[in-house]
């Protein structure tokens, strides 16, 4: 019996929150519910249908977001894969269903924006005592600029490159009233000259961080077609770890994405050719141009041309990150990563709105 | 120093106290594993190479010396206490790697901005803060 889970499960509802740099009065759980409750409205279902939950908090427990949302679940799981955790929730998701624990799972992620050091916050234990001493940069920017100045080096990217990336996203922002920077279009000219923050990188290459939450509803796929809303199933996933910090780095220019990537697209038996529309993780702009390459979409060391040749929006030959990106729709803490997948599934609905892709058969998200 | 020291000090783990003790003596010590040689950082309980799981664990003194694998010049800081200084005197936060292999994560002093490349040759710099502290620092080799 084949144990895969290609095919055995769908995503039927999503649920957002729009981000906000602060949300005065409101909790981290609070806002999670939000976009919880938002998913079951998608599904027309109630907390008695929902038998599974996985989520991401900051600084709570799944049990903490089950009694706030007044859910009985009888399979349970944090998720905690830092920016993947989207992805991987939905992947975990259909692994339960397919081993017959849970029918209708609830993915939810997100939380109140970081209450002033990011770094912090969210401060794995090496930090403190590796890294602080020597002044990282304002949230993940030290780390992903010492990736951008050693991609440089070995693949020659220009900063005009890498300023597409946020241009183009920030082109896509426009077309969706929930991105945070919906109504604030950028030029590459403005990206380029914007402060610089840790060199290379630029104050428009960085990720504002917000409050906010994002949740999709798993379910079975025989059962997926009777849901409300077009079921958008999932046909392959892969994940990969590689390190927690960068100097034990496999590689600072290839990510995990170049196996994780390999896994999901073997599994689904598609190629990077097959996509339509692609969702990259995207807390800076280099992390675009190194996932592209990796997932296969652009052979190693080309994605800064490719971005500067290609019309990468909505509108474009290959749309990447429609929803604005995080770099566009901020944020929301890991939820920033959940927000590809939710824009993800209401593009393959039909339910984008202004910026729908027209045609599409096949998406790739990362996280 | 007349100036009381106000930036962040490592807040050190037992696993990772000799290596602290060492930079105080003008050492940089880094974990070696005694059953196969493979020298690590960060500092831990159990030699991390494939199939060792040795805890038979030792301190190498090795010889401060490296390449600039990456760096970046900081404008804007993570840390309050460092954010007047980057806006004034923006520094560098870099990634060395040991010539003996493992990567730290330190910053290149006593150098031009302008003049530093990737691959160039360091050689370490103990910055001593206090009796119990002196972090590792980098700058180029001299010939």
């Amino acid at each position: 019996m084949s144990q895969t889970i290609k095919g055995k499960a769908a995503i039927i509802a999503t649920g957002s929150v729009k981000p906000e740099r602060r949300m005065p009065g409101r909790s981290g759980l609070g806002v999670a519910a939000e976009a919880a409750i938002n998913a079951m409205r998608d599904a027309a279902m109630t907390q008695s249908d929902i038998d599974g939950l996985i989520t991401q908090v900051t600084g709570e427990t799944p049990t903490a977001m089950a009694e706030y949302l007044g859910l009985r679940p009888t399979w349970s799981s944090g998720v905690h894969m830092e920016g993947a955790s989207g992805a991987a929730s939905v992947t975990m998701a259909a692994m339960a269903i397919n081993a017959g624990l849970a029918t209708n799972v609830l993915c939810v992620i997100g939380g109140l924006a970081p209450g002033g050091d990011m770094a912090a916050d969210a401060a794995p234990l090496h930090r403190p005592q590796f890294d602080a001493p020597f002044g990282p940069a304002s949230g993940a920017t030290g780390y992903y600029a010492l990736i951008a100045n050693r991609y440089k080096e070995e693949y020659g990217v220009t900063d005009e490159q890498r300023a597409q990336v946020a241009a183009q996203q920030r082109f896509n922002a426009q077309a969706n009233p929930n991105a945070i920077f919906y109504g604030s279009s950028i030029s590459v000219e403005d990206v380029v000259n914007s402060r610089m923050i840790s060199d290379p990188l630029r104050l428009l290459e960085c990720v504002m961080p917000t409050g906010g939450a994002e949740a999709v509803i798993v379910t079975a796929a025989d059962r997926a077609k009777d849901a409300k809303n077009k079921p958008v199933y999932l046909l392959g996933a892969g994940m990969a770890v590689d390190r927690s910090t960068l100097p034990n780095a496999t590689s600072l220019t290839t990510s995990p994405v170049a196996i994780s990537a390999k896994k999901a697209f073997e599994m689904a038996q598609l190629n990077p050719k097959d996509i339509n529309m692609v969702s990259l993780y995207d807390c800076y702009t280099i992390t675009v141009l190194i996932s592209l390459e990796d997932a296969g979409f652009v052979p190693k060391g080309e994605a800064g041309a490719f971005v500067e040749s290609t019309d990468i929006t909505y509108k474009g030959s290959l749309p990447i990150n429609t929803h604005g990106g995080q770099l566009s729709y901020g944020q929301p803490q890991v939820g920033g990563g959940m927000s590809h997948v939710t824009e993800s599934v209401r593009q393959m609905q039909g339910l984008a709105g202004d910026r729908q892709v027209k045609n599409l058969d096949y998406c790739f998200v990362n996280g | 120093m007349s100036e009381e020291y106000s930036l962040p000090l490592p807040n050190i783990t037992s696993e990772a106290k000799p290596f602290w003790d060492g930079l105080s003596e003008q050492k940089l010590l880094i974990p070696k594993c005694n059953k196969c040689n493979h020298l690590f950082m960060y500092p831990k309980a159990y030699c991390p190479n494939n199939g060792c799981f040795s805890d038979d664990l030792s301190w190498e003194h090795v010889s401060g010396r490296g390449k600039v694998y990456s760096f970046t010049v900081v404008h804007r800081s993570a840390d309050v206490r460092f954010q007047e200084i980057a806006s004034q005197n923006p520094y560098v936060f870099a990634l060395i790697e040991l010539d003996e292999g493992p990567k730290l994560i330190s910053n290149l002093i006593n150098c031009e901005i302008d003049s530093i490349a990737i691959g160039a040759s360091v050689q370490i710099i103990f910055e001593k803060i206090n009796s119990d502290i002196t972090l590792p620092k980098f700058a180029p080799l001299l010939d």
